[in-house]
Protein backbone atom coordinates (compact mmCIF):
# COMPACT_ATOMS: atom_id res chain seq x y z
CA UNK A 1 0.00 0.00 0.00
CA UNK A 2 1.28 3.54 -0.72
CA UNK A 3 0.93 5.77 1.82
CA UNK A 4 0.92 9.40 1.46
CA UNK A 5 3.48 11.38 3.42
CA UNK A 6 1.35 13.46 6.03
CA UNK A 7 -0.90 9.85 6.68
CA UNK A 8 -0.56 8.04 9.92
CA UNK A 9 -2.78 5.31 8.06
CA UNK A 10 -5.48 4.27 6.25
CA UNK A 11 -8.39 2.74 8.36
CA UNK A 12 -10.82 0.40 6.18
CA UNK A 13 -14.12 -0.14 7.47
CA UNK A 14 -16.87 -2.25 6.18
CA UNK A 15 -20.01 0.51 5.11
CA UNK A 16 -22.86 -1.52 5.35
CA UNK A 17 -22.28 -3.00 1.16
CA UNK A 18 -18.87 -1.30 0.43
CA UNK A 19 -15.83 -0.81 2.31
CA UNK A 20 -15.13 2.66 3.12
CA UNK A 21 -10.96 3.97 3.20
CA UNK A 22 -10.35 6.81 5.52
CA UNK A 23 -6.85 8.72 5.52
CA UNK A 24 -6.00 9.51 8.77
CA UNK A 25 -3.42 11.98 9.36
CA UNK A 26 -2.44 13.66 12.60
CA UNK A 27 -4.51 17.05 10.69
CA UNK A 28 -7.59 14.60 11.50
CA UNK A 29 -6.74 13.12 14.82
CA UNK A 30 -5.96 17.12 16.05
CA UNK A 31 -9.85 18.31 14.37
CA UNK A 32 -11.59 14.90 16.31
CA UNK A 33 -9.41 16.15 19.28
CA UNK A 34 -11.35 19.50 18.61
CA UNK A 35 -14.49 19.09 17.98
CA UNK A 36 -14.31 16.54 21.18
CA UNK A 37 -13.57 19.39 22.96
CA UNK A 38 -16.42 22.31 22.05
CA UNK A 39 -18.95 18.79 22.23
CA UNK A 40 -17.98 17.90 25.72
CA UNK A 41 -18.39 21.80 26.85
CA UNK A 42 -21.99 22.11 25.35
CA UNK A 43 -23.11 18.25 25.96
CA UNK A 44 -22.12 18.17 29.72
CA UNK A 45 -23.76 22.07 30.47
CA UNK A 46 -26.96 20.20 29.01
CA UNK A 47 -26.49 16.55 30.80
CA UNK A 48 -26.93 15.46 26.88
CA UNK A 49 -22.97 14.16 26.52
CA UNK A 50 -21.30 14.91 23.50
CA UNK A 51 -22.44 12.56 20.80
CA UNK A 52 -25.28 14.98 19.66
CA UNK A 53 -22.70 17.50 18.46
CA UNK A 54 -19.89 15.01 17.44
CA UNK A 55 -21.77 12.72 15.25
CA UNK A 56 -22.76 14.63 12.65
CA UNK A 57 -19.62 16.59 12.65
CA UNK A 58 -18.27 13.34 11.72
CA UNK A 59 -20.81 12.42 9.36
CA UNK A 60 -20.06 15.79 7.25
CA UNK A 61 -17.09 16.71 7.99
CA UNK A 62 -14.14 14.05 8.25
CA UNK A 63 -16.59 11.26 6.28
CA UNK A 64 -16.72 8.73 8.42
CA UNK A 65 -19.87 6.21 8.06
CA UNK A 66 -22.73 6.32 9.95
CA UNK A 67 -22.01 3.69 12.03
CA UNK A 68 -18.30 4.07 12.47
CA UNK A 69 -19.33 7.90 13.56
CA UNK A 70 -21.75 6.16 16.35
CA UNK A 71 -19.60 3.64 17.66
CA UNK A 72 -16.98 7.28 18.21
CA UNK A 73 -19.64 8.81 19.38
CA UNK A 74 -20.90 6.45 22.17
CA UNK A 75 -17.19 6.42 23.78
CA UNK A 76 -17.53 10.54 24.15
CA UNK A 77 -20.98 9.93 25.86
CA UNK A 78 -19.20 6.97 28.22
CA UNK A 79 -16.63 9.82 28.80
CA UNK A 80 -18.81 12.78 29.63
CA UNK A 81 -21.01 10.47 31.89
CA UNK A 82 -18.51 9.23 34.29
CA UNK A 83 -16.90 13.00 34.69
CA UNK A 84 -20.12 14.70 35.05
CA UNK A 85 -21.79 12.05 37.27
CA UNK A 86 -18.53 11.63 39.51
CA UNK A 87 -18.65 15.60 39.65
CA UNK A 88 -21.85 15.56 41.37
CA UNK A 89 -21.89 13.00 43.64
CA UNK A 90 -22.61 13.70 47.57
CA UNK A 91 -24.65 16.93 45.93
CA UNK A 92 -27.88 14.54 45.61
CA UNK A 93 -28.91 15.36 42.49
CA UNK A 94 -28.91 12.27 41.03
CA UNK A 95 -31.90 10.12 41.33
CA UNK A 96 -30.69 6.83 41.40
CA UNK A 97 -33.83 4.75 42.16
CA UNK A 98 -35.35 6.62 39.54
CA UNK A 99 -32.84 6.05 37.55
CA UNK A 100 -31.76 2.33 37.79
CA UNK A 101 -35.61 1.93 36.79
CA UNK A 102 -35.34 3.58 33.62
CA UNK A 103 -32.07 2.01 32.88
CA UNK A 104 -33.55 -1.12 32.41
CA UNK A 105 -35.81 0.52 29.51
CA UNK A 106 -33.22 2.15 28.10
CA UNK A 107 -30.26 -0.51 28.37
CA UNK A 108 -32.71 -3.54 26.84
CA UNK A 109 -33.26 -0.63 23.95
CA UNK A 110 -29.98 0.31 23.54
CA UNK A 111 -28.46 -3.23 23.51
CA UNK A 112 -31.69 -4.15 20.71
CA UNK A 113 -30.93 -1.26 18.51
CA UNK A 114 -27.11 -2.31 18.46
CA UNK A 115 -28.06 -5.42 16.98
CA UNK A 116 -31.06 -3.77 14.48
CA UNK A 117 -28.80 -1.09 13.30
CA UNK A 118 -26.89 -2.50 10.30
CA UNK A 119 -30.02 -3.89 9.00
CA UNK A 120 -32.24 -0.66 9.40
CA UNK A 121 -32.48 1.84 6.39
CA UNK A 122 -30.88 4.72 7.33
CA UNK A 123 -33.70 7.05 6.29
CA UNK A 124 -35.83 6.16 8.53
CA UNK A 125 -33.13 6.44 11.57
CA UNK A 126 -32.53 9.82 10.39
CA UNK A 127 -36.74 10.86 9.89
CA UNK A 128 -37.49 9.55 13.64
CA UNK A 129 -34.61 11.19 15.11
CA UNK A 130 -35.45 14.87 13.72
CA UNK A 131 -38.66 14.39 14.37
CA UNK A 132 -38.31 13.62 17.83
CA UNK A 133 -35.55 16.50 18.60
CA UNK A 134 -37.62 18.89 16.80
CA UNK A 135 -41.16 18.11 19.09
CA UNK A 136 -38.25 18.30 22.20
CA UNK A 137 -37.18 21.28 21.15
CA UNK A 138 -40.51 23.12 20.82
CA UNK A 139 -41.48 21.43 24.22
CA UNK A 140 -39.08 23.09 25.90
CA UNK A 141 -39.60 26.62 24.26
CA UNK A 142 -43.47 26.59 25.87
CA UNK A 143 -42.42 25.66 29.12
CA UNK A 144 -38.95 28.61 29.31
CA UNK A 145 -40.61 29.88 32.90
CA UNK A 146 -41.53 27.05 34.49
CA UNK A 147 -39.84 25.61 37.56
CA UNK A 148 -40.57 21.86 38.79
CA UNK A 149 -39.36 22.83 42.29
CA UNK A 150 -41.54 22.68 45.66
CA UNK A 151 -40.08 25.33 47.89
CA UNK A 152 -41.48 23.60 51.21
CA UNK A 153 -38.92 21.41 52.11
CA UNK A 154 -40.90 19.02 54.75
CA UNK A 155 -43.17 18.08 51.31
CA UNK A 156 -42.61 13.80 51.13
CA UNK A 157 -40.89 13.37 47.95
CA UNK A 158 -42.63 10.17 47.69
CA UNK A 159 -40.47 6.31 46.13
CA UNK A 160 -39.15 8.05 43.00
CA UNK A 161 -38.75 11.65 43.65
CA UNK A 162 -35.91 13.38 45.51
CA UNK A 163 -35.03 16.75 47.40
CA UNK A 164 -31.74 18.68 46.95
CA UNK A 165 -29.94 21.92 48.02
CA UNK A 166 -30.54 24.03 45.05
CA UNK A 167 -28.11 27.05 43.98
CA UNK A 168 -30.10 29.16 41.55
CA UNK A 169 -33.19 29.44 44.35
CA UNK A 170 -30.68 28.67 47.66
CA UNK A 171 -32.39 26.48 49.46
CA UNK A 172 -33.34 22.48 49.84
CA UNK A 173 -35.96 21.68 46.72
CA UNK A 174 -38.04 18.63 46.72
CA UNK A 175 -40.50 17.38 43.81
CA UNK A 176 -42.04 14.30 43.02
CA UNK A 177 -41.86 11.62 39.77
CA UNK A 178 -45.41 11.60 37.91
CA UNK A 179 -45.98 10.19 34.78
CA UNK A 180 -43.25 6.90 35.39
CA UNK A 181 -44.32 5.03 32.14
CA UNK A 182 -44.23 7.89 30.24
CA UNK A 183 -40.73 8.02 31.53
CA UNK A 184 -40.10 4.22 30.81
CA UNK A 185 -41.22 5.13 26.84
CA UNK A 186 -39.04 7.71 26.86
CA UNK A 187 -36.23 5.92 27.85
CA UNK A 188 -37.19 2.83 25.45
CA UNK A 189 -36.73 5.52 22.65
CA UNK A 190 -33.52 6.79 24.18
CA UNK A 191 -31.56 4.05 24.59
CA UNK A 192 -33.05 3.18 20.78
CA UNK A 193 -31.14 6.54 19.81
CA UNK A 194 -28.18 6.01 21.90
CA UNK A 195 -27.83 2.30 20.09
CA UNK A 196 -28.60 3.27 16.62
CA UNK A 197 -26.82 6.77 16.01
CA UNK A 198 -24.03 7.01 19.05
CA UNK A 199 -25.37 10.19 20.73
CA UNK A 200 -26.23 10.05 24.28
CA UNK A 201 -29.63 9.11 25.02
CA UNK A 202 -30.45 12.21 27.32
CA UNK A 203 -31.10 14.65 24.60
CA UNK A 204 -34.56 13.07 25.02
CA UNK A 205 -35.14 12.13 28.76
CA UNK A 206 -34.14 15.54 30.41
CA UNK A 207 -36.63 17.43 28.71
CA UNK A 208 -38.76 14.57 28.96
CA UNK A 209 -38.11 14.34 32.83
CA UNK A 210 -38.30 17.79 33.44
CA UNK A 211 -41.56 18.69 31.25
CA UNK A 212 -43.61 15.72 31.63
CA UNK A 213 -42.54 13.73 34.98
CA UNK A 214 -41.86 16.61 36.83
CA UNK A 215 -38.04 16.55 37.75
CA UNK A 216 -36.47 19.74 38.46
CA UNK A 217 -34.24 20.38 34.77
CA UNK A 218 -30.77 19.55 37.09
CA UNK A 219 -31.41 16.94 38.67
CA UNK A 220 -33.45 15.52 35.53
CA UNK A 221 -29.55 16.49 33.39
CA UNK A 222 -27.68 14.77 36.99
CA UNK A 223 -29.73 11.72 36.61
CA UNK A 224 -30.01 11.42 32.71
CA UNK A 225 -25.20 11.63 33.02
CA UNK A 226 -25.56 8.61 34.75
CA UNK A 227 -27.86 6.86 32.73
CA UNK A 228 -26.22 8.00 29.41
CA UNK A 229 -22.70 5.82 30.12
CA UNK A 230 -24.82 3.08 31.30
CA UNK A 231 -26.89 2.74 27.70
CA UNK A 232 -23.93 3.87 25.88
CA UNK A 233 -22.20 0.79 27.53
CA UNK A 234 -25.62 -1.69 26.71
CA UNK A 235 -24.18 -1.11 23.01
CA UNK A 236 -20.96 -0.18 22.58
CA UNK A 237 -19.33 -3.85 23.10
CA UNK A 238 -21.09 -4.63 20.29
CA UNK A 239 -19.65 -1.74 17.80
CA UNK A 240 -15.97 -3.18 19.11
CA UNK A 241 -16.94 -6.76 18.11
CA UNK A 242 -18.39 -5.81 15.10
CA UNK A 243 -15.17 -3.61 13.87
CA UNK A 244 -16.62 -0.62 13.66
CA UNK A 245 -14.93 1.56 15.96
CA UNK A 246 -11.90 3.89 15.01
CA UNK A 247 -9.94 3.28 18.43
CA UNK A 248 -7.11 6.63 17.08
CA UNK A 249 -10.51 8.58 16.77
CA UNK A 250 -12.20 7.46 19.27
CA UNK A 251 -9.33 8.10 21.67
CA UNK A 252 -9.23 11.76 19.91
CA UNK A 253 -12.45 12.24 20.75
CA UNK A 254 -12.90 11.40 23.99
CA UNK A 255 -9.30 13.28 25.30
CA UNK A 256 -11.27 16.08 23.93
CA UNK A 257 -14.33 16.06 25.25
CA UNK A 258 -12.56 15.34 28.75
CA UNK A 259 -11.03 18.70 28.45
CA UNK A 260 -13.97 20.39 26.99
CA UNK A 261 -16.81 18.38 29.72
CA UNK A 262 -14.45 19.94 32.66
CA UNK A 263 -15.35 23.73 31.48
CA UNK A 264 -18.78 22.24 30.71
CA UNK A 265 -19.47 21.29 34.13
CA UNK A 266 -17.38 24.48 35.52
CA UNK A 267 -20.20 26.57 33.91
CA UNK A 268 -23.54 24.27 34.17
CA UNK A 269 -23.75 25.15 38.31
CA UNK A 270 -23.66 29.28 37.13
CA UNK A 271 -26.07 29.02 34.79
CA UNK A 272 -29.97 29.18 35.35
CA UNK A 273 -32.50 26.65 34.28
CA UNK A 274 -34.02 29.02 31.87
CA UNK A 275 -30.70 29.50 29.73
CA UNK A 276 -30.25 26.16 29.96
CA UNK A 277 -33.68 25.50 28.25
CA UNK A 278 -33.33 28.65 25.52
CA UNK A 279 -29.60 26.66 24.42
CA UNK A 280 -31.16 23.13 24.55
CA UNK A 281 -34.06 23.91 22.42
CA UNK A 282 -31.57 26.00 20.18
CA UNK A 283 -29.71 23.12 19.90
CA UNK A 284 -32.30 20.45 19.08
CA UNK A 285 -33.52 22.45 16.64
CA UNK A 286 -29.63 22.69 14.60
CA UNK A 287 -29.84 18.90 15.19
CA UNK A 288 -33.27 18.08 13.35
CA UNK A 289 -32.50 20.26 10.62
CA UNK A 290 -29.54 18.78 10.14
CA UNK A 291 -30.41 15.49 9.75
CA UNK A 292 -33.37 16.45 7.49
CA UNK A 293 -30.67 18.19 5.45
CA UNK A 294 -28.92 15.28 5.35
CA UNK A 295 -32.00 12.87 4.46
CA UNK A 296 -32.37 15.28 0.98
CA UNK A 297 -30.86 13.70 -2.32
CA UNK B 1 -35.19 8.24 52.89
CA UNK B 2 -31.98 7.63 51.81
CA UNK B 3 -30.14 11.03 53.00
CA UNK B 4 -28.03 9.20 55.34
CA UNK B 5 -24.39 10.13 55.70
CA UNK B 6 -23.41 6.44 54.77
CA UNK B 7 -25.00 7.06 51.60
CA UNK B 8 -23.07 10.19 50.61
CA UNK B 9 -19.46 8.16 51.66
CA UNK B 10 -20.54 5.41 49.12
CA UNK B 11 -21.30 7.86 46.42
CA UNK B 12 -17.96 9.54 47.16
CA UNK B 13 -16.34 6.33 47.11
CA UNK B 14 -17.57 5.22 43.50
CA UNK B 15 -17.49 9.05 41.93
CA UNK B 16 -13.12 8.42 43.15
CA UNK B 17 -13.25 4.97 41.59
CA UNK B 18 -14.84 6.40 38.49
CA UNK B 19 -12.53 9.40 38.18
CA UNK B 20 -9.39 6.77 38.59
CA UNK B 21 -10.98 4.70 35.73
CA UNK B 22 -11.45 7.63 33.44
CA UNK B 23 -7.99 9.45 34.44
CA UNK B 24 -6.45 5.71 33.67
CA UNK B 25 -7.92 5.48 30.73
CA UNK B 26 -7.15 8.87 29.66
CA UNK B 27 -3.53 8.28 30.01
CA UNK B 28 -3.67 5.37 27.76
CA UNK B 29 -4.99 7.11 25.09
CA UNK B 30 -2.17 9.70 25.50
CA UNK B 31 0.30 7.39 25.77
CA UNK B 32 -1.22 4.99 23.13
CA UNK B 33 -2.16 8.21 20.54
CA UNK B 34 1.57 9.67 21.07
CA UNK B 35 2.42 5.70 19.84
CA UNK B 36 0.05 6.24 16.87
CA UNK B 37 1.47 9.71 15.26
CA UNK B 38 4.87 8.49 15.59
CA UNK B 39 3.73 6.28 13.00
CA UNK B 40 6.64 4.09 13.61
CA UNK B 41 4.33 2.08 16.17
CA UNK B 42 0.53 1.99 14.49
CA UNK B 43 0.22 -1.58 15.86
CA UNK B 44 1.18 -1.41 19.61
CA UNK B 45 -0.26 2.73 19.25
CA UNK B 46 -3.87 1.28 18.24
CA UNK B 47 -3.43 -1.69 21.17
CA UNK B 48 -2.81 0.75 23.88
CA UNK B 49 -5.98 3.05 22.47
CA UNK B 50 -7.86 0.30 22.49
CA UNK B 51 -7.10 -1.13 26.21
CA UNK B 52 -7.92 2.48 27.26
CA UNK B 53 -11.28 2.61 25.61
CA UNK B 54 -11.64 -0.83 27.39
CA UNK B 55 -11.34 1.08 30.89
CA UNK B 56 -13.43 3.81 29.91
CA UNK B 57 -16.10 1.36 28.99
CA UNK B 58 -16.12 -0.29 32.68
CA UNK B 59 -16.26 3.15 34.47
CA UNK B 60 -20.55 3.43 34.08
CA UNK B 61 -20.60 -0.54 34.89
CA UNK B 62 -18.95 0.33 38.07
CA UNK B 63 -21.38 2.99 39.12
CA UNK B 64 -23.80 0.96 38.55
CA UNK B 65 -22.04 -2.04 40.89
CA UNK B 66 -21.76 0.83 43.49
CA UNK B 67 -26.30 0.91 43.08
CA UNK B 68 -26.09 -2.35 43.76
CA UNK B 69 -24.08 -2.12 46.87
CA UNK B 70 -26.31 1.03 47.89
CA UNK B 71 -29.53 -0.57 47.09
CA UNK B 72 -28.62 -3.28 49.25
CA UNK B 73 -27.30 -1.58 52.34
CA UNK B 74 -30.68 0.42 52.32
CA UNK B 75 -32.44 -2.91 51.90
CA UNK B 76 -34.40 -1.53 49.25
CA UNK B 77 -35.28 -4.43 47.43
CA UNK B 78 -37.25 -2.46 44.49
CA UNK B 79 -34.24 -0.53 43.84
CA UNK B 80 -32.19 -3.94 44.03
CA UNK B 81 -33.97 -5.50 41.70
CA UNK B 82 -34.01 -2.63 38.86
CA UNK B 83 -29.87 -2.62 39.30
CA UNK B 84 -30.00 -6.36 39.28
CA UNK B 85 -31.61 -6.46 35.53
CA UNK B 86 -29.61 -3.66 34.76
CA UNK B 87 -26.34 -5.79 35.35
CA UNK B 88 -27.99 -8.48 33.71
CA UNK B 89 -28.72 -6.74 30.64
CA UNK B 90 -24.54 -5.50 30.41
CA UNK B 91 -23.52 -8.85 31.02
CA UNK B 92 -25.97 -10.05 27.85
CA UNK B 93 -24.05 -7.03 25.55
CA UNK B 94 -20.91 -8.22 26.98
CA UNK B 95 -21.25 -12.15 26.18
CA UNK B 96 -23.18 -11.33 22.65
CA UNK B 97 -20.10 -8.97 21.59
CA UNK B 98 -17.41 -12.07 22.91
CA UNK B 99 -19.30 -14.30 20.95
CA UNK B 100 -19.67 -11.95 18.06
CA UNK B 101 -23.41 -12.04 17.58
CA UNK B 102 -24.41 -8.86 15.59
Amino acid sequence: MITPPDAVAILTFRSRSHPVQLLITSATIALVMGAGAVAGCLGALLGIGGGVFLVPFLQFVVGLPLNVAAGVGLMTVIATSSVVSAGSAGRRLVNLRLGMLLQVAASASALIAALLVVRLPQTILYLMFSAVTAFIALLMLSRLERRNVILDASVEPGTLGGRFYDEESGREVVYRTRKIPAALGVSLAAGFVSGSLGIGGGILQVPALNAWCGVPLRAAAATSAVMIGVTAVSSAPLYFARGDLSAPLAAAAVLGVLVGSRAGFWFGGRASAKWLKLLMAGVLGFVSITYIVKMLP
Amino acid sequence: MNASPRYFDIDRLFARLMLAGVGSSAACMVIGLVMFLAADDLSHGTAVVTFGLMLLMLTPALRVAGAVVEAIRARDWFFVTTTGVVILLLGLTLTLALYRVS
